[in-house]
């Protein structure tokens, strides 16, 4: 797979920006190539539309934007999903990048 | 204890009403434009710092004799922080009228000008003032600052919401469109657009605005600011307001949402404005007037992030027995120092935990009385200067009080008493792990 880009999202992309440096270093371990964003709830909209991305993950405590997202980017071919809580707070990388690159496989 | 949260009917109306509530068009813009507004309030924040610590004459570097001279530059801070605080209400109706147009497919900064021309034509352009002889006079030209500062901010919110929805039907409209021949260059023809709807929508508030003067007297600011704005802004300076929005933030992170985006529509124009109210008066020499407002939130409530779980971290190095917990605490603890706890909310996890979601949800309610009582009978200073949330405890408190040592001796108290509201929670959650 070809530089996979992946945004994460939470409220004020802080948190997220922890989960993503783990990502990253995951990533980097597998020699898979990726570029991992962490945004705040805000930023996203603005960035999904001026960029191409791969897919979009929301931090649990901002799963309420999933169904308004995916009905916004229903015509896009990029996927939506929320973290899972655990592996969230648990910061595993492992376990995101393994979800997000499910999501690109099976879209 | 095997209570499960996650299947109750309660949890599911928690998260259906966090995704309606959160996906509202008036929401989201609210959201959005007290966000993009902290820098304007930061600057006015630093600009009353350096002002009061350098400038000042009575308590800054400008009281020693040989840099007297520093007093002469206090028009350049002061100017900064007068056109920030004191105009809180202009920035806010022009992002607000950006945001609301961009929700409805209008992009561009103009709609914010509509939404501000909108709001000012409803105002007068003149004061009475009562002069030392006590004649009355009337001074024309002027635009009171009360339009544009603190007080103006709820007639602005509904002025800005009102034109733009105006605004964006005037401008979708195909009648009020100025046809041009397929001749004329797009951006020419694009050009004369906005006209009609910008003519529209500005006489139709000027026409209100009047309209509401001659029926009763008084300006649509008089009827907004006394009827709504003033008793809200009441209720959130009394505890048991502001306790009320703590409690609802905190139940909404136990069924694991980010209950801060939940109470933030609420929560931000009345904090916000309370501080910049507190920096105007400051910086101008005055008692600041409100106790509570957005550091207040952080210096008191959530020093280690929401449910102040600073102490939740302590109480765990002291007195926990769990390896996972004391794993987690340590992978919680540098970001915790800035006020992030993910980790520790859906790690440990707090969510939907009926254990540690109990002193979750006291804690902030505990140390936000302490707070309010310490600065009501002036042991803490009030905040006068906003700091940014991931500030850490103490320089938070140092800051935001603008050097007050009440105000972060109160923070410490707050600290160790979260710490002790912990503390048996995290044994109970000892003696779980050893049934399980």
């Amino acid at each position: 797979m070809e530089n996979l880009k992946i945004i994460l999202a939470c409220s004020a992309g802080m948190s997220t920006s922890m989960l993503v440096e783990k990502m990253k270093a995951e990533a980097a371990s597998k020699s898979i190539d990726t570029d991992i964003i962490a945004l705040s709830s805000t930023e996203v909209e603005e960035y999904v539309e001026g960029n191409d991305i791969d897919v979009l993950l929301l931090g649990p405590q901002v799963k309420y934007l999933e169904n308004r997202l995916k009905e916004q980017y229903e015509d896009k071919d990029f996927p939506i999903a929320t973290v899972d809580s655990r592996d969230y707070g648990m910061m595993n990388g492992e376990k995101v990048l393994e979800q997000a690159i499910n999501l690109v496989e099976n879209k | 204890m095997n209570m499960d949260l996650s299947d109750s009917k309660f949890v599911d109306k928690l998260n259906k009403s966090a995704e309606v509530i959160n996906n509202q068009k008036y929401v989201i813009a609210i959201k959005n434009t007290f966000s993009a507004l902290l820098p304007i309030i930061m600057a006015g924040a630093f600009a009353t710092l350096f002002s009061s610590v350098i400038f000042d004459a009575q308590n800054g570097l400008a009281q020693i004799p040989a840099l007297s001279f520093l007093a002469t530059f206090r028009p350049i801070t002061s100017a900064i922080s007068f056109f920030t605080m004191d105009f809180f209400t202009v920035y806010v109706v022009v992002l607000l009228g950006v945001e609301i147009a961009k929700q409805n497919k209008l992009n561009g900064v103009y709609p914010g000008l509509i939404g501000l021309g909108s709001y000012l034509v409803m105002n007068p352009t003149f004061v009475n003032y009562t002069t030392d002889d006590n004649v009355e006079v009337v001074v024309g030209n002027v635009l009171s600052n009360q339009f544009t500062s603190t007080k103006g901010l709820f007639l602005g919110i509904l002025i800005a919401i009102l034109s733009i929805e105006l605004f964006t039907t005037f401008s979708q409209s195909d009648r009020l469109k100025i046809k041009m021949p397929d001749s004329v260059p797009t951006a020419v023809s694009n050009s004369f657009s906005a006209l009609i709807p910008s003519i529209f929508t500005l006489a139709i508030f000027a026409l209100l605005g009047f309209t509401i003067f001659q029926l009763t007297g008084m300006y649509a600011y008089d009827i907004i600011y006394s009827l709504i704005q003033r008793p809200l802004q009441g209720a959130i300076q009394g505890l048991p307001g502001i306790l009320t929005l703590m409690l609802i933030a905190q139940v909404f992170w136990v069924v694991g949402i980010h209950g801060m985006q939940m109470v933030k529509p609420i929560r931000e124009p009345l904090l916000l404005s309370a501080i910049a109210e507190n920096t105007a008066a400051f910086e101008a020499g005055e008692a600041a007037p409100n106790i509570i407002n957005m550091p207040f939130w952080d210096i008191f409530m959530t020093f280690g992030g929401s449910g102040a779980t600073l102490g939740l971290l302590i109480a765990i190095f002291i007195f926990s027995k769990r390896a996972d917990h004391r794993q987690i605490a340590k992978l919680s603890f540098i970001p915790g120092l800035f006020n992030i706890n993910e980790p520790l909310i859906y790690g440990l996890p707090i969510v939907l935990n009926p254990i540690l979601a109990i002193p979750f949800i006291i804690t902030p309610l505990v140390s936000g009385t302490i707070g309010y009582i310490a600065t009501y009978i002036g042991f803490a200073g009030k905040a006068v200067v906003m700091v940014p949330w991931p500030v850490p405890a103490v320089l938070n408190a140092f800051l935001g009080s603008a050097g007050n040592i009440g105000t972060i001796i109160t923070q410490i108290i707050c600290i160790i008493v979260s710490v002790l509201i912990y503390a048996p929670f995290v044994k109970m959650a000892n003696r779980n792990a050893e049934t399980e």
